[in-house]
């Protein structure tokens, strides 16, 4: 009844067939080697299908065609290609170029060559292989005169040869690849032979007939596109003459047009064209699964030919889509194989329907026919032929043909369980590709296949499965929950119709879906036979009676329960709220009002037996916590008592929770309420944390939903808020007054710090000295009292020392004990101490040169001058500063280093002071930067009894640039006055390390008069100094340019010695007499 | 017979706003509700992707087919064809379509007494329908 089955070679890839004879694996170890390297494939290799034969061939001949041969495509042509002849036939012979008795061999060569070519048919290919003990060189004469004369024997043409070397034994790729050549040539012509097969009339039979061998030959010649083309142009051919197929071959002509689909959407994903697969099997939908399903052999088994077979399309392309995928393709929610599985599926279902209304209508007590007509179902010639009709000519006998239907008719079966494969496939699939609504329409269709199937049970369970779903439209919801209702009703299952009936109480249903439910599900309750769900619903009397009869028994047998959880509902037609009536965070210790609210959807009161709300509290944390100490406090379940509710009359309690052994950070909830209810029969509905408050609004419900448990309310409490403010380093004295709050006495107050336990870093970092103390320590224990009355104050001096910057909060705990029953229990607080830090003053330094200029970088072995500026922030007053230079810096200075002592400096806020040092820097390696040490400055604050801060500040980093020649200058004559002679002495020195030839040329000026040389040459040896002596007489009094000198060298960049000429005084005052300037005149170099 | 089985608008979050089914299919009102529902699964997949409005086609199977148009608000509305029809609608005239309903349902929400979420009636809606199934037959 199925479609034909093409066989097991529809399955894999078609490959070439090739014969190996001549070997003898089992006594020669060689050939075993031989026969073990080609039977190895593997995908990379040529599609060759190897076999070694021996003795005689078995080839089929060429078959004569009969008039009777009536029908589409043979059932066994695609094997006899696969199987039985092949492309190639290889004689292996081992044979030495120089074998002693060469002669003889070569007409066994000849001859077992002969015998192969006499058993051929169809034009195979032959190849002689001689397997040899060495590899024969290029330029062996020999081999090739020998090899010529073989082939004239055994006429071959040279590519037929091929010597084997068992040295190379391993290496068979090219053999194989020569093989492969032979067989492509094999197919080609085959190919034309059967191109050129003239078709009388044009018959459709015979046109798809040679186009599929023409394009299964193509697939063995390893071209897919042609063997589409072909395969596509005898579907065509199928396509356009639909009208024409008789119809009594109508099944036969689908059995090939599947096939021929098959092969298409095999090769589109091998051609990796996915969408061309999809689109064809969408034409191959619109074309013929709408075709007439025929007459014959009856119109019903027809149809049902029809089903099955469209079912079987759909099935097997999903298969060749999953395998797509499988091999890398990547399918999505709108194109994926679950789409094919469901439609396959769906089918598949009517014709299970099709065949239970035929199995129905058939005539009972007809004995199977003798003999069976279908027995010849897997021998029949042709694709798609019917069994009885094998080497008939048309229909068989009228006998023979009414057998066949009673036979097809009796072998048919409902098979549900393919339906539910086919689902579950499906199912797979769209879970895989996140179809979750395509998912559901599953589970209904699995349900609806089970319901049919009888397995009630199960058919409930996908159906509560899919009606937990909310967004789920009420015209679905109420045809799936109409049916299962009617299932829970007709099987007496007191749970399944106690969950339907609590779910159709709700309004939303009744609206939609009117049914008896409220009065069945108090009847049930009452140990009552319920009524029919559906009152409206045709039930024949006896269907009633059986129904009634299964509830009396199953209400009979005794007690029962049924258990609901509210949670795989999607609703039901009570409602639970639970809120605690209290603030979020609570104490530890403390009683909360719990509140529950209980709901009904329905006018009818129902009594309710009895409410359990269970509690529970647990530690509230994302940290990763220890099992134990995660151990949730399970409260003992509040029990309301029994009541009645109903819409008008809602249940309201409030009950008292005392949260006991709940800790600080852990949250109390409501874990659970069951409703407890019924008399004869047992019910509960259990409401889990997902079912409470579900339909409720957070802004309707009174109170919260759940309570974290907080610190306990502390009694020991800072007088007020204190924050200090405060300079880095300087130690600050606060009091703390601590007041008891309580109405008790504290014991042993004692405040500590702990570093580990601050919320803030530079908290950590702060430091404290104890009371009469001189050291600075990082954590501080401190006994406050020994006893503190209720509601006194006690003083304590809190001295700290902040050591990172901004605004930050000290969190000291205070420990103190109270008294309770005769009983010290030790409680602790936080105390909050705000401290505001921030830097006594900012630093920054720069470098000038002596001429006051700032500078960038520094020359190296150059004097400059280092400029500290310190901007206060607060009035200080800096009684010393030192600078503590680099191991590369050198002070000029050398009576105190540049530092300054006693100095007694008053800074007020936002003043800026300076302070300066004559430096030279002496680099000895290329670096980008030169950190020039660090400055150490004490200060106290502009306060009686401040103590004095030692703060050590970086300087700033520099870049030192390579200065090679240094020159400094140097006025002999003191003081310079006017037309006096002026005595200056130039100094050179050289730092390289050879020798640098100079000259130094002096610049006239116009307010000076010069005597000496004005050019000057020499040669300045390595590490050494030249001191150059120049005497101007100054024309005019005042601040003049001094005595300008260009520098040149041939060792020295220009660039460099202008930067060296940039470190000589810019100016040189000069007085006008001696007497002008004072007592002790100087000439200054400014 | 241009096959107009039904036209649904849903809520970004799938919440159903509108739903109409040609008289025409009355019998078969549960298969078109589940193949509506299913061509939600489609309507998300091509949503995150879409460049414009129009989604195309969604989903089809023997009987009905449907095709998807998303607003910027994110929106969802789904036309459903009778995939047996002789006759089709083109891509262009469904388009139009889409785009008229855009129109109604703006009309709609432009009500100050609708409650946005909430399942629509309005008159805009009522003639839109009327005029698709009119054009039917």
């Amino acid at each position: 009844m199925d479609a034909v089955e093409a066989g097991d070679w529809i399955a894999g890839r078609p490959l070439q067939l090739v014969f190996l004879s001549g070997l003898d694996p089992i006594n020669k170890e060689h050939h075993k080697n031989v026969v073990s390297v080609f039977r190895h494939r593997s995908t990379e290799k040529p599609p060759l299908q190897i076999r070694v034969v021996s003795g005689e061939l078995d080839i089929p001949p060429k078959r004569l065609e009969k008039a009777s041969d009536r029908g589409i495509l043979r059932r066994d042509w695609p094997l006899k290609y696969l199987e039985k002849v092949p492309a190639l036939i290889v004689v292996f012979i081992d044979l030495d170029w120089n074998h002693p008795s060469w002669e003889e061999k070569k007409t066994e060569a000849e001859s077992k060559v002969a015998s192969v070519r006499a058993s051929l048919r169809h034009g195979t290919k032959v190849a002689l292989v001689l397997i040899q003990q060495k590899s024969t060189s290029v330029s062996d004469n020999v081999a090739a005169d020998r090899a010529h004369e073989l082939c004239q024997a055994c006429s071959l043409q040279s590519k037929q040869l091929f010597i084997f070397s068992q040295e190379s034994l391993l290496d068979t790729s090219k053999l194989e690849l020569a093989f492969h050549e032979l067989c492509q040539t094999f197919y080609q012509q085959r190919l034309k032979t059967i191109r050129s097969r003239s078709i009388p009339n044009n018959s459709p039979a015979l046109v798809v007939r040679q186009q599929f061998k023409l394009a299964f030959l193509s697939e063995l010649r390893q071209d897919t596109h042609t063997a589409l083309r072909n395969y596509r142009l005898a579907y065509d051919q199928c396509k356009d003459t639909v009208e024409q197929w008789d119809g009594v071959d109508v099944f036969e002509w689908r059995s090939v047009v599947g096939l021929l689909n098959y092969k298409m959407c095999e090769l589109c994903f091998l051609h990796s064209t996915p969408l061309e697969a999809i689109n064809q099997m969408r034409r191959h939908t619109s074309i013929f699964f709408s075709s007439a399903p025929g007459i014959y052999p009856t119109p019903h088994l027809a149809s049902i030919e029809l089903l099955l077979w469209k079912s079987r399309q759909c099935y097997q392309f999903a298969q060749l889509f999953e395998k797509s995928v499988l091999s890398g393709l990547s399918a999505l929610a709108t194109l994926n194989p679950g789409t094919h599985l469901d439609q396959a599926a769906i089918i598949y279902s009517t014709a299970n329907n099709e065949i239970a209304a035929l199995k129905r209508n058939a005539p009972l007590n007809v004995p199977y026919p003798t003999p069976d007509p279908l027995s010849n179902s897997t021998n029949t010639v042709f694709f798609g032929q019917r069994p009885w009709r094998v080497n008939c000519e048309g229909l068989a006998s009228a006998e023979v043909e009414a057998a066949a239907v009673t036979a097809i008719t009796q072998r048919l079966v409902v098979n549900h369980e393919g339906v539910i494969t086919l689902l579950s496939a499906a199912l797979v699939q769209y879970q895989k590709y996140g179809c979750l609504r395509m998912r559901k329409k599953i589970m209904m269709e699995m349900a609806n296949t089970c319901y049919a199937n009888n397995d009630i049970q199960k058919a409930l369970r996908y159906w509560g499965m899919v009606l937990k779903d909310c967004a789920l439209p009420y015209s679905i919801r109420k045809d799936m929950m109409h049916r299962a209702t009617w299932a829970a009703y007709a099987i007496a299952s007191v749970q399944d119709f106690a969950t339907c009936c609590i779910q159709l109480m709700c309004p939303a249903y009744s609206e939609v879906l009117p049914s008896n439910c409220v009065p069945c599900f108090f009847d049930m309750l009452n140990g009552i036979v319920p009524g029919l769900p559906f009152p409206n619903d045709d039930a024949s009397n006896e269907q009633i009676q059986i129904y009634q009869s299964k509830w009396q028994q199953e209400l009979h047998d005794g007690p029962k329960v049924f258990v609901v959880q509210a949670s795989k509902v999607a609703e039901l037609f009570l409602e639970v709220c639970v809120s605690f009536l209290e603030n979020p965070t609570v104490e530890p210790n403390s009683k909360v009002p719990v509140r529950i609210e209980i709901l009904s959807k329905i006018d009818t009161s129902i009594c309710i037996k009895d409410v359990v709300v269970h509690l529970q509290s647990k530690k509230n944390s994302t940290e990763p916590i220890q099992p134990a100490e995660n151990e949730p406090v399970i409260y003992d379940p509040l029990h309301l008592g029994s009541v009645e509710i109903s819409r008008e009359q809602p249940m309201q309690r409030v009950v008292m929770l005392d949260l006991g052994r709940a800790k600080q950070t852990y949250m109390a909830t409501v874990t659970k309420v069951v409703v407890e209810m019924g008399k004869a029969i047992f019910g509960q509905i259990e409401f889990d944390e997902n079912a409470l408050n579900r339909n409720f609004h957070v802004e309707n419900i009174v109170g919260v939903e759940y309570l974290k448990i907080g610190p306990e309310k502390t009694n020991a409490k800072l007088e007020k808020e204190v924050n200090i403010d405060c300079l880095i380093g300087e130690v600050t004295t606060t009091e703390l007054i601590i007041r008891n709050t309580s109405k008790s006495s504290f014991h042993n107050l004692r405040l500590d710090f702990k570093r580990k336990e601050q919320k803030h870093a530079e908290a950590a970092a702060v430091l404290f000295v104890e009371e009469k103390g001189t050291e600075l320590k990082s954590e501080f224990s401190f006994e406050i009292c020994d006893k503190l009355l209720a509601d006194a104050i006690v003083t304590f001096p809190l001295m700290v020392s902040a050591q990172l910057i901004g605004d930050y909060m000290l969190q000291l705990e205070l420990n103190y004990e109270t008294e309770d029953a005769n009983q010290r229990i030790q409680k602790s607080s936080i105390l909050e101490v705000g401290v505001t830090a921030k830097d006594p003053f900012t630093v920054t330094s720069s470098v000038l040169n002596m001429n006051g200029i700032p500078m960038t970088s520094m020359l190296n072995n150059c004097e400059h001058i280092l400029n500290v500026s310190i901007q206060s922030t607060a009035s200080i007053i800096i009684s010393s500063v030192e600078f503590l230079m680099a191991d590369v810096v050198t002070s000029i200075e050398t009576t105190n280093g540049g530092s300054g002592n006693a100095l007694n400096d008053d800074v007020n806020a936002d003043e800026v002071i300076c302070y300066s040092a004559a430096i030279r820097v002496l680099v000895k390696e290329d670096e980008p930067e030169t950190p020039l040490g660090r400055m150490s400055v004490e200060w106290k604050r502009a306060a009686p009894d401040a103590c004095t801060v030692r703060s050590v500040v970086p300087l700033c980093r520099i870049p030192v640039l390579a200065c090679p020649i240094s020159i400094s200058s140097h006025i002999k004559t003191n003081p310079a006055i006017v037309r006096q002679p002026i005595e200056i002495c130039f100094e050179l020195t050289s730092h390289l390390k050879e020798v640098a030839e100079l000259s130094i040329n002096f610049d006239l000026n116009d307010v000076f008069m010069f005597s000496g040389e004005r050019k000057v040459t020499f040669t300045l040896l390595p590490l050494s100094s030249r001191r150059i002596t120049v005497v101007v007489m100054a024309l005019s009094a005042g601040r003049l340019n001094f005595p300008k000198l260009s520098l040149k060298s041939a060792q020295v960049a220009d660039q460099i010695l202008q930067q060296a000429l940039r470190t000589l005084p810019a100016t040189i005052f000069v007085l006008v007499s001696l007497s002008y300037g004072g007592s002790e005149p100087t000439s200054l170099n400014i | 017979m241009l096959g107009v089985v039904g036209f649904f608008i849903y809520a970004r979050e799938n919440v159903r706003l509108f739903d109409s089914i040609n008289p025409q299919y009355n019998q078969q009102t549960l298969d078109i509700e589940i193949f509506t529902f299913c061509s939600l699964d489609i309507v998300d997949e091509k949503s995150a992707k879409a460049t414009e409005m129009f989604l195309g086609q969604l989903y089809t199977d023997q009987k009905w087919k449907s095709f998807g148009y998303i607003t910027n608000t994110g929106v969802r509305m789904i036309l459903v064809l009778d995939a047996t029809s002789p006759a089709s609608l083109k891509d262009q005239e469904i388009r139009l379509i889409f785009k008229r309903f855009h129109g109604y349902y703006c009309n709609t929400i432009s009500n100050p007494f609708y409650q946005i979420g909430t399942p629509m009636q309005s008159k805009w809606l009522d003639e839109g329908i009327r005029d698709l199934y009119s054009s039917n037959n």
